[in-house]
C-alpha cells in the first residue's frame, strides 16, 4: 500500500512568501508521488495551522507529514508534537526549511520557488521511507560529580547539596577558592573577596551533602547521561587528614623556601604549605617536587615538630570510582602570562605586575600585608593601568576578557584610597565596557576621583629617559587616540590587565569529558544564546570561566544555572534517549572496526564473540560517522538510513517542472479565510528577535 | 641488513627449487600447513591449496603464470582465528599488499602466519592464459612455469615473442617485490640456471630461516638492479596507462561510454580482493527502486538506460575502496564484457592514495586514511582554517 503525505507550505507572514510562492508550492506538491495533499498557510506553526495538519491526518488518513517552513531548529519538535496529537509518530514528519535556505538568502522570485520546490519533492521522497521510532527511557544517578572548587564549582555544588541531592567536589589544588581566594576587594561594590566567599567555602566543608576532595583529579569517565563513572585520582598529600588540626606549626618549622604560586610569585612558601590560614581545608600539603625527606635528604622537621603525628612521608596516589548521574565542569582560567609581551617589560621591570600581583599586593594577607608599595617597599606616587593586556588583540586573544576594565577601575580607587589621593593613576584603555549592574555608576564615582583615563594601548614600556622628569621611572608610551597625538607618561608602577584564557590542559579535559573547545578554546556550550550551561553531550554542563571570561556575579549565575540543569535531570530520575541513534546490523557487519575508531563518543564497541561492532545507544549521538565510512551501509543512523538520504537526494536532484502549476489546481487551504491572519501569534518570530542579538 | 640464503636449482628446474624449499619449511615443527598455488590436474588450472602433507608438495606451484583469483581473502579467512598451527602463506606481492589492507580492516591477522613472497614476474590475465595453454595442447603443469620463468627473467614474454602478453595490471605493477614478506623467494638477479634465493626480511623470517640450516648467498648487486630495472620500465607503463585512461574518462560523458558495457554483475567487485563488506550496498534495498520511480526518470530524460545506477556503483566503489586498492587487476580478469575497470581503479586509487601520502599494502602499521582524524588537512578544501 503507498503513503498518503500531506504537504504544508509555510508563509511565515511575509517571511517566506511572497519570495517563496508558498501557493505554487503546495501545488507543485500535490502531483508529487504519494502525496494526498498539499496546503499553504500564512503560519504553519500557530494554532490553527497546526490544526489543519491534524484534522488532515485524521480526515484524510494522512500517515506521512512534510512542513516546508522555516528551520527544523526552531519548530520541529512543534509539528513533531503536533502529529503526536493526531496520534502519527512523530518520526513520520519531515521539516523541509525554505526560509534560511530559501526565501533569505535567494534574490529572485522565481528561483527561490523553485528552490522550494527542490527542497519540497527532496522531502517528500524521503519520508517515505522514514520508520516509527520511540525514545527509550534511562535511569539517572541522583549523585552530581563537579569538577572545580573556585567560586562557580562551589556555587554549583552548594546549591546542588541544597536541593537534597549527593555531590563529588572535586579540586585539583590543595583548597578550595580559585582565583577568588587571591583577590582582595571585589568590584563594584569593594565588599572584601574572603569576607564573601569564605562563608560559602565553609559551607562547601561542613555541607554533609558534599563529599569534597582536594588535591584530587578526575582522570577518567566514562557512561553516558544517568550514569557516568568517574575515576579521581587523589595524589598524596603526606598529611593525614584526619590527625592533622591545622594548626600551622610544621609551616613554621619546614627549612625548604620556594616562591609561592598563590602569591604569583612575589611571596614565598615552605615545602609543606597551605594557602592562607583561611584556606578550606585548612590542612597543608607537601610539595613532593622540594621537600627535603620525599627527596632522600636528611630532614623530617615537620614531622617531629607535629604535635598530633600526622605527617605521613609513605602515603601513596589512591584512585576511586564514583557513579554519577551528571556532570558540572567549573574548572576555571588561567591569566595570561605576559612575559612574551617583551614591548611591556614584564620580568624584565621591578614594577611592572600583572593584575593578580596587584591582587596580591592588595590582599590584607598579601606578601605586603595589604601594603601597596613598589619592590623597593616604598609607596609609588603614579600608577599606569593598561586594559586589554593580550585580549581584543589578533596576536593573542581577539575577544574581549570582560572583567579587565572593571578590575582597573577597582585598582584605580583602591590605590586613591590606600597610597593617597597625590598618587597620579593613568588608564590607557581601548574602550571602557561597564555593562554590570552598578558598574558605569562605579566608573563615575573612580573618574570624580580624579584618574586619569587616555584611550590607546600603549607601545611599550621603557626605562630609557629622554627628560629629566623620566629619569628613573617607567615610561608608558601610548598614542592617545583622542588627543591624535604620541605620549610619554612616567610612572614609578605600571599594571597590565591580563587576559583571561583557557587552562593550558582544557583540550585534554574536554576529550576526557567528551565535549568541544570553540575557537577561543574555552569549552563549547550547546549554544551560546539558549543553551549556554549545556554542552554537546547530555549530563556535561559548564559553570564559570571554563567556558568563556566571566565576572565573578556572571560566574555565580552561570554555576548555578549548570546546577539547576543537572539538577533537573537528577530530580526526575530519568532521560530520554533520543532513538535517532546509530545501530549496525550484525548480519552485515564484517567486523573491520574502523567506525569504533572514528566514533568521537566512544559508543560502539565490539562484540568479539559475535565479531561485529556494537553501538551503545545511550552513547550515541546520531552523528553518523560510523554510517558515512561503513561501505556496506552495516551502520546506519535511524532516521538517516541511506535509503532515506539516497531518495531524499534524488528527489533534489530531480528536475521540477518549469510552468508555474496554476494556483487554482491544489486544494484550498481551510483556512484561508479564518480570522485575521495578522493576529496569529508569529511565534518563530518573537523567539527569533528576541535571540538574533 | 636481511640475511640470505640460496636454494640448488638442479636441470633447470627452478618449481623443484622452489617445492624443495616449501618441503624444508613444512618439515619445521612449527609449520602445520603450506598455503601456497598449485597444479589440479583439471586441465592445468592453478588454485591455491592449503597443503599440510609433504608428498602434496609434488603438484604445488607458486610459478605458474595463471592469475585466477587474488588470494588475499582466502588467507584471511584462514586468520582470522585460531589456526591449530603455524601457516606459511606463499603469495605474489599483490597479494601480500591486499592481505595487509585486510589486515587492517581487521579481517586477518600476522599471528601464526609466515608470509613468503614471490618475487613477480607478472601473470597472464585469465584469457591469455587460456590462449597460451590452447597452444600448448590444453597443458602447461610445471614445466610450462619453468619455461615462463626463464622467458620472463630474459625478456621474451608478449606479442613481439610469439606469447600473448602479460595481464596490463602486471605489466604496470611497480611492485614486484613485497617489502612486507617475511620470506623472499627471490628470482631476480638470480642464475636460474644454478640458483634462486632465499630472502628474510623480519626477525620471524629470519628465525624460521636460520633454523632450516640453507647456504648463504651473496646475491650481490645484481638482485637490486634487476628489480630497479623492472621497476623503471613498469612504471612507465604505468604513467602511459594512465595517461591513457584519465583522457578516456576525462568527462561524466565519456566515464558513461567508457562503462557503456557494464551489465552491474558486480563480478569486477566479487573478485576484489579489499572489496571486504560481507554485503554490498549495491544489493540491498538503498537501490531497489519503485517502478514508478523508473518511470519518472525515463520520463525526465526520454529514455533511461538499464539497468540503472551502473556508473554510481563504479563511483561508489572508488570512494570505498580506492585508498585499500593494490592494483591486482582482479577487476578487469573478472568483467565478462572487457571493461578495462583495472585503468580506471588504479588511476583512482593513485591519485587518492597520493592525496593521503598513503600506500596500499606498504605496512600494515599504516593507518587507512578514513580511518584516522587529522587537524590540520587539506586546508585549501577546507578554506584554509587551522
Amino acid at each position: 500500500m503507498s503513503n498518503r503525505i500531506g504537504v504544508y507550505v509555510c508563509h511565515c507572514g511575509t517571511n517566506i512568501h511572497p519570495k517563496v510562492n508558498s501557493p505554487e508550492v503546495a501545488g507543485f506538491s500535490e502531483d508529487l508521488q504519494n502525496v494526498v495533499v498539499g496546503r499553504d498557510y500564512k503560519f504553519m506553526c500557530s494554532d490553527p495551522g497546526q490544526d489543519m495538519i491534524i484534522r488532515d491526518i485524521q480526515e484524510l488518513g494522512l500517515d506521512r507529514v512534510v512542513v516546508a517552513s522555516c528551520s527544523p531548529r526552531l519548530h520541529e519538535k512543534t509539528f513533531q508534537n503536533a502529529c503526536l496529537r493526531a496520534g502519527l509518530n512523530p518520526f513520520l514528519f519531515q521539516m523541509t526549511c525554505i526560509r534560511e535556505h530559501c526565501s533569505w538568502v535567494t534574490e529572485d522570485s522565481e528561483e527561490a520557488t523553485c528552490k522550494a520546490k527542490h527542497l519540497v519533492a527532496a522531502a517528500v521522497n524521503r519520508v517515505n521511507y522514514h520508520d516509527e521510532l520511540y525514545s527509550r527511557m534511562e535511569k539517572v544517578h541522583p549523585d552530581v560529580l563537579v569538577v572545580g572548587a573556585g567560586i562557580a564549582g562551589i556555587q554549583a555544588a552548594l546549591d546542588i547539596a541544597k536541593a537534597g541531592h549527593k555531590v563529588h567536589l572535586v579540586e585539583k589544588a590543595p583548597s578550595i577558592g580559585g582565583h577568588m581566594a587571591q583577590f582582595d576587594k571585589t568590584f563594584p561594590t569593594l565588599d572584601c573577596a574572603a569576607c564573601i566567599s569564605t562563608p560559602k567555602m565553609v559551607a562547601v566543608a561542613q555541607e554533609p551533602n558534599i563529599n569534597l576532595m582536594t588535591w584530587a583529579e578526575v582522570e577518567q569517565v566514562s557512561g553516558f547521561v544517568g550514569n557516568y563513572q568517574a575515576v579521581i585520582k587523589q595524589k598524596p598529600r603526606y598529611v593525614d587528614m584526619v590527625k592533622c588540626t591545622g594548626c600551622g606549626l610544621c609551616l613554621e618549622k619546614c627549612p625548604t623556601k620556594v616562591p609561592s604560586e598563590f602569591e604569583e610569585g612575589m611571596g614565598l612558601r615552605r615545602a609543606i604549605y597551605r594557602n592562607s590560614p583561611q584556606s578550606v581545608p585548612n590542612k597543608p600539603v607537601i610539595d613532593a617536587t622540594v621537600c627535603r625527606t620525599l627527596n632522600g635528604k636528611k630532614c623530617g622537621v615537620c614531622e617531629k615538630f607535629c604535635p598530633s603525628g600526622a605527617i605521613d612521608y609513605e602515603q601513596q596516589e589512591q584512585t576511586l570510582t564514583v557513579d554519577i548521574g551528571t556532570i558540572v565542569l567549573a574548572t576555571g582560567f588561567d591569566t595570561m602570562d605576559p612575559t612574551p609581551m617583551k614591548q611591556y617589560g614584564f620580568g624584565r621591570f621591578d614594577n611592572v605586575l600583572t593584575g593578580l600581583q596587584f591582587e596580591r599586593l592588595n590582599n590584607a594577607v598579601g606578601p605586603t600585608g595589604g601594603k601597596i608599595v613598589k619592590k623597593d617597599g616604598t609607596p609609588p606616587d603614579s600608577v599606569a593601568v593598561i586594559h586589554c593586556v593580550g585580549s581584543r588583540d589578533k596576536n593573542h586573544h581577539e575577544y574581549c576578557s570582560r572583567v579587565c576594565c572593571m578590575y582597573a577601575l577597582k585598582y584605580d580607587h583602591l590605590i586613591k584610597d590606600k597610597v593617597g589621593h597625590h598618587v597620579k593613576v593613568y588608564n590607557f584603555y581601548i574602550d571602557l565596557r561597564c555593562f554590570g549592574k552598578g558598574y558605569e555608576e562605579f566608573l563615575t564615582r573612580v573618574q570624580e576621583e580624579g584618574v586619569t583615563f587616555i584611550r590607546g594601548r600603549p607601545a611599550e614600556i621603557t626605562d630609557k629617559a629622554r627628560t629629566p622628569e623620566e629619569e628613573g621611572k617607567l615610561v608608558v608610551v601610548s598614542e592617545d587616540t583622542l588627543l591624535g597625538q604620541t605620549v610619554r607618561v612616567p610612572v614609578d608602577m605600571a599594571i597590565l590587565c591580563t587576559a583571561m584564557e583557557p587552562r593550558p590542559d582544557a583540550p585534554e579535559v574536554a576529550r576526557r569529558f567528551g565535549i568541544s573547545q570553540g575557537l577561543d578554546k574555552f569549552f563549547l556550550e550547546e549554544h551560546p544564546k539558549l543553551g549556554p550551561v549545556s554542552t554537546a553531550t547530555d549530563g556535561v554542563f559548564l559553570a564559570g570561566t571554563c567556558q568563556g571570561p566571566k565576572d565573578i556575579p556572571d560566574a555565580v549565575s552561570h554555576a548555578s544555572g549548570a546546577a539547576a540543569q543537572a539538577l533537573a535531570l537528577a530530580a526526575r530520575g530519568e532521560v530520554a534517549i533520543s532513538p535517532t541513534t546509530s545501530w549496525i546490523n550484525p548480519d552485515i557487519c564484517i567486523g573491520c572496526k574502523a567506525c569504533i575508531g572514528l566514533c568521537a563518543y566512544s559508543a560502539i564497541e565490539f562484540d568479539d564473540r559475535l565479531r561485529v561492532s556494537v553501538v551503545n545507544e545511550a552513547m550515541c549521538k546520531g552523528c553518523g560517522s560510523c554510517a558515512a565510512h561503513c561501505p556496506s551501509g552495516a551502520a546506519q543512523v535511524k532516521h538517516f538510513t541511506e535509503k532515506a538520504i539516497f531518495t531524499e537526494l534524488a528527489g533534489m536532484l530531480a528536475p521540477v517542472p518549469e510552468a508555474p502549476i496554476t494556483v487554482e489546481d491544489h486544494a484550498e487551504s481551510p483556512m484561508a479565510e479564518a480570522g485575521p491572519q495578522e493576529s496569529v501569534p508569529p511565534a518563530a518570530e518573537t523567539e527569533e528577535t528576541a535571540t538574533a542579538s | 641488513m636481511a640475511s640470505t640464503a640460496q636454494i640448488e636449482v638442479r636441470d633447470g628446474n627452478i618449481v623443484a627449487a622452489v617445492q624443495d624449499f616449501l618441503g624444508k619449511l613444512l618439515a619445521d615443527q612449527e609449520i602445520a600447513g603450506i598455503f601456497t598455488p598449485r597444479q589440479l590436474e583439471a586441465k592445468g588450472t592453478v588454485m591455491p591449496a592449503l597443503i599440510t602433507s609433504a608428498d602434496k608438495l609434488a603438484t604445488a606451484d607458486p610459478l605458474a603464470p595463471s592469475f585466477p583469483l587474488n588470494s588475499a581473502r582466502q588467507v584471511a579467512q584462514l586468520t582470522r582465528g585460531d589456526l591449530d598451527g603455524g601457516l606459511v602463506a606463499v603469495m605474489r606481492p599483490c597479494e601480500i599488499r591486499a592481505f595487509v589492507e585486510l589486515i587492517k580492516l581487521n579481517q586477518g591477522s600476522l599471528h601464526n602466519l609466515v608470509l613468503v613472497g614471490v618475487d613477480c614476474y607478472g601473470a597472464y590475465d585469465n584469457q591469455g592464459y587460456r590462449r597460451v595453454m590452447e597452444n600448448n595442447g590444453d597443458s602447461l603443469g610445471l614445466e610450462g612455469s619453468n619455461s615462463f620463468i626463464k622467458k620472463a627473467a630474459a625478456g621474451e614474454i608478449g606479442a613481439g615473442n610469439g606469447v600473448p602478453g602479460l595481464a596490463r595490471a602486471c605489466l604496470a605493477c611497480e611492485h614486484p617485490v613485497s617489502p612486507v614478506a617475511d620470506l623472499t623467494i627471490g628470482l631476480m638477479g638470480a642464475d636460474l640456471g644454478s640458483q634462486i634465493f632465499i630472502e628474510a626480511s623480519t626477525p620471524k623470517g629470519e628465525g624460521l630461516l636460520s633454523r632450516l640450516e640453507l647456504k648463504d648467498a651473496a646475491p650481490g648487486d645484481a638482485r637490486d638492479k634487476a628489480i630497479e630495472a623492472l621497476v623503471a620500465k613498469r612504471k612507465a607503463y604505468r604513467d602511459a596507462m594512465f595517461e591513457e585512461t584519465a583522457e578516456a574518462t576525462a568527462t561524466p560523458e565519456k566515464l558513461a561510454d567508457y562503462l557503456a558495457g557494464c551489465i552491474n554483475c558486480y563480478n569486477c567487485r566479487v573478485a576484489c580482493p579489499v572489496c571486504y563488506c560481507r554485503e554490498c550496498v549495491f544489493v540491498t534495498d538503498v537501490f531497489s527502486h519503485e517502478p514508478w520511480q523508473y518511470m519518472g526518470w525515463a520520463r525526465k530524460k526520454g529514455a533511461l538506460r538499464m539497468p540503472t545506477d551502473t556508473m554510481l556503483y563504479h563511483l561508489t566503489r572508488l570512494a570505498h575502496m580506492s585508498t585499500a586498492c593494490i592494483g591486482c587487476g582482479q577487476c578487469s580478469n573478472a568483467c565478462p564484457n572487457d571493461i578495462p575497470v583495472m585503468e580506471l581503479f588504479r588511476l583512482g586509487a593513485h591519485r587518492t592514495q597520493e592525496a593521503f601520502e598513503y600506500e596500499a599494502g606498504r605496512s600494515p602499521e599504516e593507518a587507512p586514511p578514513l580511518s584516522v582524524f587529522q587537524e590540520k588537512e587539506f586546508s585549501e578544501v577546507t578554506g584554509g582554517l587551522d
